[in-house]
């Protein structure tokens, strides 16, 4: 047994310098190659991931061009994993075809996990908008990670707990390591309102509560439904799918927002999940307007929300409230306590009934407070999340293999386009070049380390690094 | 006026001048200051900014409010937080992150201070400052560009704005001062246009101004005055056609009386001198002495009363001729040689032989004549008459100085009278009491003007006359015709004397 532990501790120790001298090459080429394309970054790094990406109007050359960028990044290593993040296209069947393209493009031997974005791919070159859409791909090559794929269409459970334990099963058979939770596991849901909630506890009868499950929920420009998470093997709507993520080298993530928690704070005395009827018996709008000193009411009254018809204008609303969102208070026995956001816009008929409604689960029982923020402190976590998912990882700047980003669309909204435009730049700085991909999702999932769970939380952002 | 416009013009132009010189050097000044200004503000960003960018570093907390509000300034180009390898860290424009802040200015590599520093690029109108910070163990230094574009911009606008506005109300002065001088003018060029109407002799003009200040009531005045010449005038031209007609009636007495009297002379001269010459009587040879002596001095008393009524006659015209001074006065001495050497009297001609006047030589030769015939009678025997002449502005003046009796001052005041004779008592029958009336109408008819000086009885008497060295233009003016219509009353006074006289 000492002899096992001493060899597995000299590979790992080997491993280690292996990786630490391949990050330096990257610490010392980072400068120069930043501006240059990610096949330059790869070909300096030497094989274990990189990104590629494609804005071309027809999407078998956007593929094709994605695909060919990563893989020449990558060199002559052979990627086992792909994870891919795509515009939309305009129809069902469109997206349909691109998936398919992806997946001959890749061959059968890379397993695939996908996300749909809203606007653009980030990646280190930037943000990637095309007219007709973009497409990146990070391709991972290291055998020192192992990832399990896992996927179930959510429409085919009734129950989410279900869904979720299945989906995390498939993962860790894909895997191939049954009975054993994964290092960290890539979480990619649907914006349609569902119990993302349910479905991690059902994750967490697999893994544990405490096992971080990260990740967000596919999203289109318009959220319209168009969003598909999509895997090697298949394509969803309304899909669940869940990478496990197994490795021993350095991996850690970030998962933070950008707001501060206030004193005020209630019990949602009624709420069906979704639309808080009640906070400490009173009706739900009164307490978050009295929260906000009456500015709500007093907006509200002066038709500053309104569109053309009179009615309240989601996009002009949650202007306001998502810079005053709610925070999801959550105590545990021994005093711990944790807090994460969740969306609050209410809509006409909401505003008519004195509900509020909001766009990750509140149930009847939860505390909730109110939380405030700007764009300046969005931005400012822009540099904090890398940074917490590499000081969790234990890895300096440019010593990581790949990394993972979730940008919450809610939160780009409250960020003027060009400090937003420097995101990629600033996450690539801290990063040190890891090649990095991401995408603006609907909803995002994460742990809350302070209570020892993961929940579904709105105006995030979140990353995996693995190094 | 003319004058005072140019003066007004130069002023109004100097004004102008000063003016703006002042607005450049006001202008020049508010760049200066403003551009300290600005490089001083700039300096507080920076020094605000990398402050906080150290006290945050630890949270990750950027001073974006800060960063914004610099990036919202007019002056603004670009805000760059540079790592200590040079590379741009965060930037307000993303496409320079990342990249080497050399590539941008190069001129810049081997500037060593970077602390609390200004860069300036006077050719492109921008500045640069910077200032290190410390960022965990490092060296970062954040580099402020501004352009000094805005601040010419305004220093020009304000140039531009001041020269217009002064321009502007400077030509708004001048039109102002220009239609309030012209109000003053006006009526003053209307009233100069109408006194130099009635001064041409046209009296049917009136000055039309109607205001109600001191040009008005001048001009009112004015107004007032013309009409009352022009009323004189029309009495003037009454009297001048009855003196006219009397005069004309005056010369046809006078020449018909002369005529009528010198008629029936003309046998008694003839005829009783040989009368007187076949009486044997002695007695009555005396008596007819006597009547020969008195018909002569009569005959004498009606040819000059015709001279002198003829020279009255403005009918009568000069023959103006070209007449040597020198010439003719010797002639005059050379007809009276006998009466020089009868009464022992030297006379000196010193006139000049090269003084030519225009004038009648005829009556010159008379007038000559009849003043050298009365410095002859009342000089004593051996006496001396000199005659002198000289240019004296535009005439010649002329004296005949004799040695005789004198004259007082009343005489001196009558001597040209008609019928004057200065001692009554003397039953002079050659003269006439019109000779120097005659001398005077001669001088006057030239254009000149005759008198007489004297220290006193027995002292002698100097005559002066003077005669224009051209003849005196027929033009008449007003002054003329006044002094005409003057002298005709007068000489009609003179003429109902003379006829009561007669």
């Amino acid at each position: 047994m000492i002899l096992n532990k001493i060899c597995k501790l000299l590979i790992v120790s080997f491993l280690s310098i292996v990786l630490l001298s391949l990050s330096g090459c990257i610490d010392q080429n980072n400068n120069k190659l930043n501006l240059e394309s990610s096949k330059n970054i790869q070909e300096a790094v030497t094989t274990l991931a990189a990104v590629g990406w494609s804005i071309k109007e027809d999407y078998n050359d956007a593929v094709s061009e994605a695909v060919d960028m990563a893989k020449d990044g990558l060199g002559n290593e052979t990627p086992v994993f792909a994870y891919v993040v795509l515009t939309p296209r305009s129809t069902s069947e469109e997206n349909s075809n691109v998936a398919d393209e992806i997946r001959n493009q890749l061959g059968p031997n890379v397993k695939m996990a996908g996300i749909t974005t809203k606007l653009g791919v980030m990646t280190n070159d930037g943000i990637h908008v095309g007219e007709n859409g973009s497409i990146g791909i990070l391709l991972v090559a290291s055998e020192n990670i192992t990832f399990g794929v896992g996927e179930v269409n959510l429409e085919d459970f009734n129950s989410s707990e279900e869904a979720g334990k299945t989906a995390m099963q498939n993962a860790i058979a894909d895997a191939g390591n049954p009975g054993t939770s994964p290092n960290m596991t890539l979480y990619i849901g649907t914006t349609r309102r569902g119990d993302d909630m349910r479905i991690l506890d059902g994750i967490a009868e697999v893994i544990g509560a405490e096992s971080p499950v990260i990740g967000g929920s596919a999203n289109d420009d318009k959220v319209s439904g168009l969003w598909m998470q999509l895997t090697h093997r298949k394509s969803y709507e309304n899909g669940l799918i869940l990478v496990a993520i197994y490795t021993n080298l350095k991996n850690g993530w970030g998962f933070e927002t950008g707001y501060k928690l206030t004193d005020h704070s209630g019990i949602a005395t009624i709420s069906d999940g979704y639309l808080i009827s009640e906070i400490d018996d009173q009706p739900a709008l009164d307490v978050y307007d009295e929260w906000l000193n009456g500015e709500l009411y007093e907006k509200l009254n002066a038709g500053e929300f309104n569109d053309e018809t009179g009615n309240i204008s989601f996009s002009k609303i949650k202007e306001f409230t998502l810079l005053n969102p709610v925070a999801r208070v959550l105590r545990i026995e021994d005093g711990r306590i944790g807090h994460y956001t969740v969306s609050p816009i209410p809509s006409t008929e909401d505003v008519a009934s004195k509900k509020l409604r909001v766009f990750a689960e509140i149930q009847e029982g939860w505390e909730i407070a109110l939380y405030r923020g700007t764009w300046q402190t969005h931005m400012n976590r822009v540099e904090t999340i890398p940074n917490d998912a590499l000081d969790r990882a234990g890895l300096n700047p440019s010593e990581g293999i790949f990394a993972i980003m979730q940008f919450c669309n809610g939160l780009r909204s409250q960020i003027p386009s060009e400090e937003f435009e420097k995101v990629p730049a600033i996450t690539d700085d801290v990063l040190g070049g890891v090649p990095f991909i991401g995408a603006i999702t609907g909803g995002e999932h994460g742990p809350i380390p302070e209570v020892g769970r993961n929940v579904n939380a709105n105006l995030i952002e979140c990353m995996i690094v693995v190094g | 006026m003319r004058l005072f416009r140019k003066t007004l013009l130069a002023v109004f132009s100097c004004f102008l001048l000063i003016i703006i010189i002042l607005s450049y050097i006001l202008a020049i000044n508010h760049v200066n200051d403003s551009e300290n200004g600005l490089i001083e503000q700039n300096r507080i960003y920076g020094r605000l900014i990398s402050k906080q960018i150290e006290i945050g570093y630890l949270q990750y907390d950027w001073p974006y409010e800060l960063l914004n509000e610099l990036s919202n300034r007019d002056d603004f180009i670009f805000w760059w937080v540079v790592k200590g390898d040079d590379t741009i860290y965060r930037s307000d424009d993303v496409s320079f992150m990342r990249t080497n802040v050399y590539d941008y200015f190069p001129q810049l590599k081997n500037r060593t201070d970077f602390d609390d520093t200004i860069y300036s690029n006077n050719e492109k109108n921008y500045e640069i400052y910077f200032k290190q910070f410390h960022y965990g163990s490092e060296i970062w230094t954040i580099w402020i560009g501004f352009s000094l574009d805005a601040i010419h911009q305004t220093s020009t606008n304000i140039l531009v704005t001041v020269s217009i506005s002064v321009i502007s109300i400077l030509i708004l002065i001048f039109i102002l001062l220009y239609m309030l001088m012209k109000s003053f003018t006006t009526p003053i060029v209307k009233l100069l246009k109408t006194v130099s109407e009635v001064g041409k002799g046209n009296f049917d003009v009136s000055s039309d101004i109607k205001s109600k200040d001191e040009t008005g009531q001048l001009a009112s005045e004015f107004n007032i005055m013309v009409k009352n010449l022009k009323d004189s005038r029309l009495k003037i031209e009454k009297y001048s056609k009855n003196l006219e007609k009397l005069l004309k009636q005056k010369d046809e007495f006078i020449s018909q009386l002369s005529h009528d009297l010198k008629s029936p002379l003309n046998p008694l001269i003839n005829l009783l001198p040989i009368i007187e010459k076949e009486t044997e009587n002695k007695k009555h040879r005396e008596i007819l002495c006597v009547v020969n002596r008195n018909v002569g001095y009569m005959k004498n008393l009606v040819k000059k009363s015709l001279k002198l009524a003829k020279l009255n006659a403005p009918s009568t015209k000069l023959k103006v001729e070209d007449v040597n001074l020198f010439d003719k006065i010797n002639m005059t001495i050379k007809k009276n040689d006998n009466i020089f050497n009868n009464y022992n009297i030297k006379i000196k001609n010193n006139v000049s032989d090269k003084i030519n006047i225009k004038a009648d030589s005829l009556q010159i030769e008379e007038l000559f004549d009849n003043i050298i015939n009365n410095s002859i009678k009342y000089s004593p025997d051996g006496g001396t008459i000199a005659i002198d002449a000289k240019f004296e502005n535009d005439f010649v003046n002329v004296s005949i100085k004799d040695e005789g009796n004198g004259m007082t001052p009343e005489q001196i005041v009558h001597v040209f009278d008609e019928f004057y004779k200065a001692d009554w008592s003397r039953h002079d029958f050659d003269s006439s009491g019109l000779g120097l009336s005659i001398c005077k109408r001669i001088v006057e008819k030239h254009g000149g003007r005759i008198w007489v000086e004297s220290k006193g009885v027995g002292k002698g008497s100097t005559f002066y006359f003077n005669i224009p060295i051209e003849n005196v233009s027929a033009e008449k003016n007003v002054s003329q015709e006044i002094d005409n219509f003057l002298y005709l009353r007068e000489l009609k006074q003179k003429d109902k004397d003379q006829l009561n006289d007669i």
